[in-house]
């Protein structure tokens, strides 16, 4: 197992239970769906604390009129669209954080606060799209 | 043609993908505006005459409102369903569709997802 900041990184372990992990690391653990075959896991004693009051190192709110989802610090980009990219392009964490030029830790932060405002995310997803869609109705009016 | 990418789009690979075809592509990071508000990225593109490629096309589009004269901009919007997202080779083939269509884009916001 590596240590990586405040996450631990599992290898070549193709199946393996959060009874198994917490075994291993002897504290609870987060696993994350985004990064098989490698597993990679936030210590769960970090995380109960820094959920309390969504303290991250690499995530934050930003003043909008109605997204309430925290982005990535420094960056224009919210966690939903952090995320989007990992499912869309089938990457791992590391790739992502290569790809953005990020540290690997911010990209496991925005998939721990993805996994834990599930609800919030989806419902600005939703919300964008159908700004979108209408949008799109009104330029392709102004295009033809 | 000079296509700039927002923030939330500037991954490598699309910028590698639209190289490959044929763009000039520039990342915020080259030209000190990664984390800048929308407003700034918007201002660098009209004065430089990039066309702006952004995955958050509410926020743009208030800013193609208030001000309509620029080289284009071409928004993506994620789907609830990652099948049906455009990944980074499909909005390189869509950019290259609507260019090949001679569709004007100076002033011009225009949404991917449908182009497909």
């Amino acid at each position: 197992m590596e240590s990586l900041g405040q996450f631990i990184k599992v290898s070549d372990l193709q199946k393996v239970t959060s009874g198994k992990l917490r075994r291993l690391t002897k504290q609870p653990v987060f696993v994350t769906e985004h990064s098989q075959p490698r597993y990679v896991l936030l210590k769960l004693s970090d995380y109960e604390e820094r959920k309390k009051g969504d303290q991250y190192l690499y995530l934050t709110a930003r003043p909008h009129p109605w997204k309430k989802q925290f982005f990535i610090k420094g960056r224009n980009m919210s966690v939903s669209a952090l995320i989007a990219h990992l499912h869309r392009e089938k990457w791992l964490p590391e790739k992502a954080a290569e790809e953005f030029s990020l540290p690997v830790e911010a990209v496991l932060e925005a998939i721990h606060y993805f996994h834990h405002h599930q609800k919030l995310i989806e419902l600005e997803v939703l919300e964008e799209k159908r700004r979108a869609e209408s949008i799109e109705k009104k330029s392709r009016e102004n295009l033809s | 043609m000079k296509i700039y990418l927002d923030d939330c789009l500037a991954a490598k690979t699309l910028a590698q993908l639209l190289k490959k075809a044929g763009f000039e592509v520039i990342l915020p990071k080259e030209v000190e505006l990664q984390g800048q508000p929308d407003e700034e990225h918007f201002k660098f593109c009209h004065r430089k005459g990039y066309i702006l490629l952004t995955s958050n096309p509410s926020d743009f589009w208030e800013l193609h409102q208030s001000n309509p004269h620029h080289f284009g901009i071409f928004a993506v919007y994620q789907d609830n369903n990652p099948k049906k997202d455009l990944t980074f080779k499909q909005m390189t083939q869509v950019i290259q569709k609507i260019i090949k269509k001679k569709i004007p884009l100076k002033n011009q916001f225009i949404i991917l997802n449908h182009w497909r």
